[in-house]
């Protein structure tokens, strides 16, 4: 059992380093992110002179240069340009994501994934990977070979602590593996415009609804006259409605003073009615009789002043 | 043979189908309102169209003021009437009890906005009355 060993300096990398090799059995001891480097038996990697400068126009035609010696799949490419030469790479996302996971590593652990041949530093003829397998440097291109053909090669190990920061992120589509048919993907889309459709109509009628909404509410406004603004009507009704409850309060009080039980030989001689009070003059018999008619009057309004000249009793009541 | 990430297309979808559903929510929701503030805004203008026939009307109110003292019992008892911007001056004389009680009873029972109102009464057969009314 060959169990690699995790680099964690936190003071100078991020996250712990993981070298990882389709031979290695992995045992993680820990539940945190971490980076991965693939060894060879990930990737396909050739060194070119290609007549472009930019690493931008060699990836046009890296898909073109693998195409001949790469079994049948889906590849994604990635490429360098090191030292005059262009580094062009080629790997299989679902095969490494699938590979990761059967080794036990959750891709929602992984932070990174790079190549070893990208952030390898060193000039030696060849490493150790473990027992069966191990890597070998032809002309700056490492390539996996079977251990028997290795001989002193640079344990792995030792590789890992030269390495501080990973330099070449490899893009790895997760979902790569998840491919639809033709037919299944029309049929996603049929139940896609079929919603589409539904909703559309219901979006429709909504709108249409709103709009008739709208329309009613402005033809409300235009049959009762009203004001644009909440505040106006708010402000207009408050007004009308002050005005009835005075107009109503001024009948009730001139009701109650012209309904005074009087007795034979009185009679009220004048009542007026100005803002906020009303006046009342009645002539009694006896002046006795004012005591009685002001505990009457008392008893529904608020009495401003009252008073008995000779037999004739004034009352003022506010209003 | 074609092949597509269905992620790409479940995203698409559950995209649309949110901003839809949200859409289609608020609207209705905006619907709901509209409706309870148009339920709401024909109430206040059946309310506001009654108080002002009833008390802010100029023609109503001079229509309703002149159907009391055309009264053929009244009538004859206008002493003076007079118009003045909003404002409508009456004065009323030798009114009986009967009379006075008809004059009180359709204007203290009518909508008639009563500013000042003065009744003087030098015996039970010689009732005036002043009064000011908005018009």
């Amino acid at each position: 059992m060959n169990l690699h060993r995790l680099t964690k300096d936190f003071l100078h990398k991020k996250h712990p380093l993981l070298f990882v090799d389709k031979t290695s059995k992995i045992t993680l001891l820990i539940e945190e992110p971490i980076d991965i480097i693939l060894s060879p038996s990930f990737y396909w990697v050739r060194k070119e002179e290609l007549p472009v400068k930019s690493v931008y126009a060699a990836k046009k035609l890296v898909a073109s240069i693998f195409e001949p010696i790469l079994p049948e799949g889906n590849y994604s490419y990635h490429v360098v340009k090191r030292d005059g030469f262009f580094e062009l790479f080629a790997y299989d996302d679902v095969f490494i994501v699938s590979t990761l996971e059967a080794k036990g590593i959750k891709t929602s652990q992984i932070n990174a994934i790079y190549f070893i041949q990208n952030e390898i530093n060193t000039h030696e003829k060849s490493v150790s990977i473990n027992e069966s397998v191990g890597m070998l440097n032809t002309n700056g291109v490492w390539s996996i070979l079977p251990a028997q053909y290795l001989h002193d090669g640079v344990p792995i190990e030792t590789i890992m602590e030269t390495i501080e920061h990973p330099k070449e992120k490899i893009s790895i589509d997760i979902f790569k593996n998840f491919v639809l048919e033709e037919s299944q993907l029309y049929k996603i889309i049929a139940s896609f415009v079929a919603l589409m459709i539904i909703y559309g109509v219901e979006h429709w009628s909504l709108k249409r609804e709103f709009s008739t909404a709208s329309i009613t509410q402005y033809k409300i406004m235009d049959d009762y006259n009203l004001p644009k603004t909440s505040m106006q009507l708010e402000g207009l009704k408050r007004d009308l409605l002050a005005e009835e409850k005075a107009q109503t309060l001024l009948r009730q009080e001139i009701k109650q003073m012209l309904s005074l039980p009087l007795l034979e030989g009185e009679r009220w001689n004048e009542l007026s009615v100005k803002k906020n009070v009303i006046a009342l003059s009645i002539e009694l018999k006896d002046p006795k009789r004012a005591e009685e008619l002001k505990k009457i009057i008392a008893q529904k309004s608020q009495i401003n002043s009252i008073k008995v000249v000779d037999t004739i009793m004034h009352v003022e009541v506010k209003l | 043979m074609t092949k597509i990430n269905p992620l790409y297309i479940l995203m698409l979808l559950a995209l649309t189908f949110v901003l839809i559903v949200y859409s289609n929510s608020k609207l209705e929701k905006q619907i709901v309102e509209m409706q309870a503030m148009n339920s709401e805004l024909e109430k206040s203008g059946k309310q506001i169209k009654n108080l002002k026939r009833n008390w802010d009307s100029k023609e109503q109110m001079s229509a309703k003021i002149n159907t009391i003292l055309s009264d053929p019992q009244l009538t004859k008892k206008v002493l003076d009437k007079n118009i003045k911007g909003d404002t409508y001056k009456i004065a009323l004389g030798g009114l009986n009890d009967k009379e006075t009680d008809l004059l009180m009873d359709k204007l203290l029972n009518g909508f008639i906005t009563i500013n000042l109102l003065s009744i003087k009464a030098e015996n039970d057969a010689n009732v005036s009355v002043v009064m000011e009314l908005e018009l």
